[in-house]
């Protein structure tokens, strides 16, 4: 298995995944790669699951302390953060220097409900990373992901790696894939509802403190939840055509919170790039991303729903 | 006093401890921590005010807004005493009362800003820039601040002259916790394992 990359392409950006079975063609397809980036000179982040995180630091033994190594898991539980909080901070802190990094956001303990929202995050790196000196390397256990799963990594991967080398591949579509799941999200089964107006902000987060907190949510966690209540709503009031609806409900130990209005996000981007200093403009869905465990769009002519799930 | 101070560029905005108890925004261990010698007492109740109106509104929330002459927005006449401003009479909004002190502690933000009253956050805030002096806010009374009312503040942090800071007292978890993410930190929430 050889890790060096085509990057010598006419885009900078190379985004290869890693098909692999066993922790032994795990290491031969990520050791190496991390070696490279290090003789190159080039910053090296490790971003995967924690029992995988282990496997590569064992390896990489004292070089590992030269690698940034982040717990997946943790870090990308929501998937829709992984951008601006990992991969773009990652190589923010490294400006004009290529940067290397394993990123790891699919595994076979994803929920049917985070899963889209998976497939969509790893279809935007490439829109996201577009002519930047980066390489991003991901993954994917052929044990245990579904095939389904894999055939989405080839849409959402330029180039395919596994253990007869690297190839381009074919199925490569990201714009494809993100409309793949751009898909109305199943009605919930019993929802607190507010439809709110221009004046409701306050009445907004109460509400949504309110229901959350009978859900068990505390704390700073409910403070989280009534500032994406708040975010979100404003959003509508700003582009969704001034008003909007506002439900909560309590599913699989999760407090979800929803705002649903006439607008279209057609940004593909929005939510995912880290918003500059000193740049005016709305960073609602960026806190979302930031501050909840999973969210899920489903956006159209038809209007937007945002979701945002809080473990409690 | 100890502050603790935030990621640049957002070093000019120095937050005290919360008077209820160590809490801390998650993610922040970064910061020198400045030593601050003046004890500031706040004062429960506004004075070198130049005008107070208050006004009932449904749901019997009472909107309070206390200007001094030291923060009128840009380019407004200063009030004559008593006489509060035509303009900010224009901007009393829901549940927020911003009350302009004298020094040390130079504002006090009571209620929620979030876009319903973005305005006469900013435009106090706006007053302050103006003075160039260090800026201390009390917010012990502040329950709510949107993602757009924390990115103002900072705003105002960078417009003061070099070497200027800004005080956040008794700043509610609400607050930090949009500070450190919208911040220059490029990872505020990157989890590592050791």
């Amino acid at each position: 298995m050889t890790t060096t990359t085509a990057t010598t392409e006419a885009d900078p950006f190379v985004h290869p995944a890693l098909f692999y079975r066993g922790s032994r063609q795990y290491l031969q397809g990520t050791t190496p790669f991390v070696l490279g980036g290090l003789d190159a000179g080039e910053p090296v982040a490790v971003a995967v699951p924690e029992r995988n995180l282990r496997l590569i630091r064992d390896e990489l033994g004292e070089l590992a302390s030269q690698v940034r190594l982040i717990d997946m898991s943790e870090a990308g539980r929501n998937p829709g953060r992984i951008i601006p909080a990992v991969l773009t901070a990652f190589a923010d802190l490294h400006p004009g220097r290529r940067v290397r990094i394993i990123g790891e956001p699919i595994w076979p303990e994803r929920s049917a409900t985070e899963y889209p929202a998976c497939v969509q995050h790893e279809a935007l790196i490439n829109l996201a990373f577009a002519g930047r000196g980066v390489t991003i390397l991901c993954p994917y256990d052929l044990d245990g992901l579904d095939p389904e799963v894999i055939r989405d990594a080839r849409m959402t991967h330029p180039a395919i790696m596994d253990a007869s080398g690297l190839r381009v591949s074919e199925e490569y579509a990201p714009e494809y894939a993100v409309q793949e799941y751009n898909r109305p999200l199943p009605a919930p089964g019993n929802a607190a509802e507010f439809a709110f107006g221009e004046t409701d902000l306050s009445g907004v987060r109460a509400f949504a403190v309110e229901h959350a907190s009978r859900m068990g949510l505390s704390g700073e966690r409910l403070q989280d939840l009534r500032l994406i209540a708040s975010e979100l709503a404003s959003n509508s009031l700003d582009h969704g055509g001034g008003s909007g609806t506002l439900r909560l409900w309590f599913e699989d130990g999760r407090a979800v919170i929803e705002v649903s209005d006439a607008g279209h996000i057609v940004d593909l981007l929005a939510g995912r790039r880290p918003a500059a200093a000193r740049q005016q403009g709305s960073r609602g869905l960026l806190m979302t991303n930031l501050l909840s465990d999973l969210v899920r769009i489903h956006t159209g002519g038809d209007g937007t729903t945002v979701r945002a799930y809080f473990a409690v | 006093m100890a502050f603790r101070s935030y990621p640049i560029p957002l070093k000019r905005i120095i937050c005290s401890p919360m008077l209820e108890g160590p809490q801390v925004a998650k993610g922040d261990e970064s910061g020198a921590v400045h030593s601050d010698d003046t004890p500031r007492s706040i004062p429960s109740t506004s004075y070198g005010i130049a005008g107070t109106l208050e006004v009932p509104i449904v749901n019997l929330r009472v909107v309070i807004m206390s200007i001094w002459p030291g923060a009128r927005p840009r380019g407004q006449p200063p009030p004559s005493s008593g006489d509060f401003p035509r303009d900010a009479r224009e901007q009393l909004l829901h549940g927020l009362r911003i009350s302009v002190l004298a020094a040390p502690v130079r504002l006090k933000v009571s209620g929620e800003i979030d876009r319903t009253t973005r305005v006469p956050w900013a435009e106090a805030l706006d007053g302050l820039t103006l003075g160039g002096d260090d800026m201390h806010l009390d917010l012990s009374e502040l329950t709510f601040i949107d993602v757009r009312g924390v990115w103002l503040l900072t705003e105002a942090a960078r417009n003061l002259p070099s070497g200027k800071k800004v005080y956040l007292h008794h700043s509610p978890y609400c607050l930090r916790s949009v500070l450190t993410l919208i911040g220059s930190d490029p990872s505020p929430i990157q989890v590592e394992i050791s």
